[in-house]
């Protein structure tokens, strides 16, 4: 189980103003058994058209091997800032929590979360999950077409 | 110094080392039964396969091919994703692809000891130390042979420094190699050296037209034979905009799903076929055989260890305790010892108290211990004894031809002091050796090779007394024998032989007492010490200073130890010996003596003897239970005075264990010797000789000589000579 609170706002025009118009989201990625090593997991959000906007979490702290989070990866080239937006990368069966404090204004505005995973020498999965971020979506559990048993935000 | 620098990171790092190996070695399977599991596909192409295996898997999205060879298509039913081994040349899915958890399990152990970068840390420092341990033990093995081009030569030493050495051998290029590419893969890893391959992966490539072309058609999968694949991704059925993504064992690249051609494709950069090929060669993935030998090379590593650890106690037990012994950069003496029996140590010891007390800061260590000289050492002191007919003793094997790989010293001098038994026809032959070479190497001698016979004190102190004048101080020396501990063994049983009391022999048989004294009887009745047949019992007679030693004829697993001793006229330790009756006990120790048993393995043994020294042979005799042929030459006065084991001696003829007896009767009316009837049977010895048999020789050291040189006869244009034999082991002596 990894759990993980930070204070850090969404960098960018996308950061809230101010603390007042923001509100902490968790967001939950529970991964199946796959029987590899620890996953790699970057959740991150784009615009509708699928353009990269920001990055909420990374999970797996060698920078190099974030080439194979590839839709992630091609977006940023790698070279996103993510102090206190990473941790540790996630084993087989376990789940994920990261709580990211967000602006109010991403809301319902046609935003959507992506999931990417990869696992050493395994299947990569770019964008395994895509949901969108809605105020009627929080809680609903989605399911990845990797490695992820279950992906959900609760705002 | 090395040999320091080679056990104590070994000592440190052993378990770790022992871990890592034996995981790589169950690892090290892996690949070779992948291997034998993997269907070939050579001569198909990925256009090929990639055809084949979308016609029969529809929801196929990448395609990759394991080093071993095994094809795993990774497909989507519905919502879950599938992998399943595929038979190329069909490309029907023959089997779910399952990793196993085993393996894995076990290659994060081997890697990282199921830790994360704390274990991947760690396991990186056991290859470095592994690697230094192998050099370093590499290059001490090299001076123990003698130098590099001998390394293949036979290994002598104890049975501890053979299965050290020995085991070493054959693993030492394996080990040298896992270690310097699991250090390099773990250098890769925390970015110590480059991984290559730093620039971006192809971005916002797009197709060129949408339609798509058909798999098989592709020109650039079609380029590719599937043994040079690594992954093959598929352009996804939903995004008109996706492209293929290939990669080669040679490079990567991006296919246009329209036209079937690369829109880009860039080849591994030098980095990345180095970490490749140091990845493949590791871990034997797309090289099965080379991970199968590295694997058993690791196997040596636990046993290495094992008696690394054993030989590095026993070095520090079989040193003496010297608390003031100076380090080698602070020394300006340096004091060589050269001991079989530690008591040469007893009087460097004495020697070293007494220089030290003087002022002088000395170094003491085993000759076989020599290095490169500082400046600052000015004098150079050896205490030597001498083995055998003049051969050097155990802690002094390796000085000789160590000493000619040095540079000179000049303005260095030395002094050699021999100990031995002046009985003896090359009397502190070795000490004149040594002599003779520290001349020859150009150091300055302060005076003549001196002698001390049978461990005497007054001749000790008189030539430390020649040395103090010399050096210009006064050495006040106290000297106690070095002797190892005795235990207490009573005399069970007595058989006497010969016609006059004053030269009689008898065979003692002693056993531990039934029971210990005071508290220690709760631990059991006493054991007899570890020994075999053709070891040695040192016995310290009553008010004698030195230990007299007697090979034994029995082995420890025979219950009693048995000696034959014949009496001498004055002497102190066979006098008290032949005198004893049942019931008495002595204070004795072991000296194993294992250049004197018999080779392993199936070839006949001669073995020639006179009087005492049909001891350890017959005991060799009685424990042939596999009916190895052996031949006994003894050598007696007369049939009737000293005629040891007769009756035994028939009975083992008679059941085989001894295929033949030949006797010689020096007092007889036709008086011979041994070695007249050695040279009697001079064509049959020759041919089993040449054939592999091994000589043993146990008497006294005039007989010994005539064995040598009518053996010497006897081989005559065989090409073979007894020097020759004494290098193979295969002319062993214990001779008194």
């Amino acid at each position: 189980m990894k759990h993980a609170w930070t204070a850090a706002a969404v960098a960018g025009a996308l950061a809230a103003p101010s603390i007042a118009s923001a509100r902490p989201v968790m967001f939950e990625t529970q991964l199946t058994d796959y029987g590899g090593d620890g996953a790699y997991v970057a959740i991150y959000l784009t615009d509708r058209t699928g353009r990269y906007q920001s990055t909420l979490w990374v999970a797996g702290t060698k920078a190099k091997y974030w080439r194979h989070l590839g839709d992630w990866y091609r977006a940023t080239g790698g070279k996103v800032k993510v102090d206190g937006i990473s941790g540790a990368s996630v084993g087989a069966g376990k789940t994920l929590r990261v709580t990211v404090d967000l602006a109010d204004t991403l809301l319902d505005a046609g935003y959507e979360i992506h999931v990417d995973t990869a696992v050493e020498k395994m299947k990569e999965n770019p964008s395994e999950v895509v949901i969108p971020l809605t105020r009627m979506g929080t809680g609903k559990p989605a399911t990845g077409r990797g490695y992820v048993k279950s992906f959900r935000y609760t705002l | 110094m090395l040999r320091t620098l080679h056990s104590i990171p070994a000592l440190i790092a052993s378990l770790l080392l022992v871990i890592v190996a034996v995981t790589g070695s169950v690892l090290s399977v892996f690949p070779a039964l992948e291997h034998a599991g993997a269907a070939g596909a050579s001569g198909v192409d990925v256009a090929t396969l990639a055809g084949r295996v979308s016609a029969r898997l529809p929801g196929v999205e990448t395609l990759v091919r394991q080093p071993s060879g095994t094809i795993v298509a990774y497909h989507t039913v519905g919502s879950e994703q599938h992998a399943s081994v595929i038979d190329p040349a069909s490309g029907d899915p023959v089997a779910d692809y399952r990793p196993s958890a085993t393996q894995r399990w076990l290659k994060n152990l081997h890697r990282k000891l199921l830790l994360d970068d704390p274990g991947r840390v760690t396991t990186g420092v056991v290859a470095a130390f592994m690697l230094f341990i192998v050099l370093s033990g590499l290059t001490l093995f090299a001076r123990r042979m003698g130098g590099w081009k001998l390394l293949l030569g036979r290994v002598r030493g104890n049975t501890l420094q053979r299965l050290h050495n020995e085991g070493a051998r054959p693993a030492l290029a394996g080990l040298v190699l896992s270690a310097t590419t699991g250090l390099l893969m773990s250098l890769a890893t925390f970015g110590l050296i480059p991984e290559g391959g730093g620039v971006d992966p192809f971005f916002d490539l797009r197709p060129s037209a949408t339609p798509r072309m058909a798999l098989a058609q592709m020109e650039a999968l079609q380029s590719v034979d599937v043994s040079r694949l690594a992954q093959l991704k598929l352009a996804s059925p939903d995004d008109p905009n996706d492209v293929l993504e290939l990669e080669t064992t040679d490079g990567a690249g991006v296919v246009d799903p329209a036209t079937g051609r690369w829109l880009a494709y860039r080849e591994l950069d030098g980095w990345q076929r180095l970490h490749a090929t140091v990845r493949m060669l590791h871990t034997g993935e797309g090289l099965w055989w080379l991970g199968l030998l590295l694997g058993a090379s690791s196997l040596a590593v636990p046993l290495l260890a094992v008696t690394g650890f054993l030989l590095w106690l026993r070095r520090r037990e079989s040193l003496p305790r010297l608390p003031d012994n100076a380090a080698i950069p602070e020394a300006d003496i340096l004091l060589l010892v050269g001991s079989e029996t530690r008591t040469t140590w007893g009087f460097a010891v004495a020697l070293h108290a007494a220089l030290t007390r003087a002022g002088l800061r000395v170094h003491a260590a085993p000759m076989n211990d020599i290095a490169p000289l500082h400046d600052g050492i000015r004098r150079l002191l050896v205490l030597t004894a001498t083995y055998g007919d003049g051969e050097a003793p155990e802690s002094a094997r390796q000085f000789l031809a160590k000493l000619a790989g040095l540079p000179a010293a000049p303005g260095t001098t030395f002094a050699v002091l021999g100990f031995g038994d002046r009985q003896f026809s090359h009397f502190c032959g070795y000490a004149v050796q040594v002599h003779d070479a520290l001349a020859a190497k150009g150091f300055d001698a302060l005076g003549d090779v001196s002698t001390v016979d049978r461990q005497s004190e007054p001749e000790f102190t008189q030539w430390c007394k020649w040395l103090g004048e010399t050096l210009g101080v006064t050495l006040d020396i106290r000297y106690t024998p070095l002797l190892p501990p005795t235990i207490a063994l009573e005399l069970v049983s007595r058989t006497d032989y010969g016609a006059d009391p004053a030269t009689l022999t008898a065979v003692l048989r002693f056993a531990p007492p039934s029971q210990r004294a005071g508290w220690r009887r709760w631990f059991g009745p006493p054991r007899l010490p570890k020994f075999e047949t053709g070891d040695l019992l040192g016995v310290l007679p009553p008010g004698g200073a030195s230990p007299r030693y007697y090979s034994l004829v029995s082995a420890a697993s025979d219950g009693a130890a048995e000696l034959c001793v014949r009496r001498q006229p004055d002497g102190l330790c066979s006098s008290y010996l032949t005198g004893l009756s049942p019931g008495a006990a002595i204070q004795a120790f072991v000296r194993p003596h294992e250049s004197f048993r018999p080779a392993a393995g199936a070839d006949p043994l001669i073995l020639i003897g006179a009087g005492t020294g049909i001891g350890p042979l017959i005991g060799f005799i009685r424990h042939n239970h596999t009916g190895r042929p052996m031949h006994l030459y003894f050598g007696a006065r007369s049939a009737d005075d000293g005629f040891l084991y007769r009756d035994e001696l028939n009975g083992l003829v008679d059941d085989c264990r001894l295929r033949t007896l030949s006797t010689a009767f020096s007092r007889a009316t036709d008086g011979a010797y041994v070695q007249d009837r050695l040279l009697a049977d001079t064509q049959r010895l020759r041919a089993a000789i040449v054939q592999g048999a091994q000589v043993m020789v146990c008497g006294g050291r005039q007989m010994a000589q005539g064995v040598a040189q009518a053996c010497d006869r006897i081989l005559e244009g065989s090409g073979l000579s007894v020097a020759q034999l004494r290098t193979q082991g295969r002319y062993v002596e214990d001779v008194y």
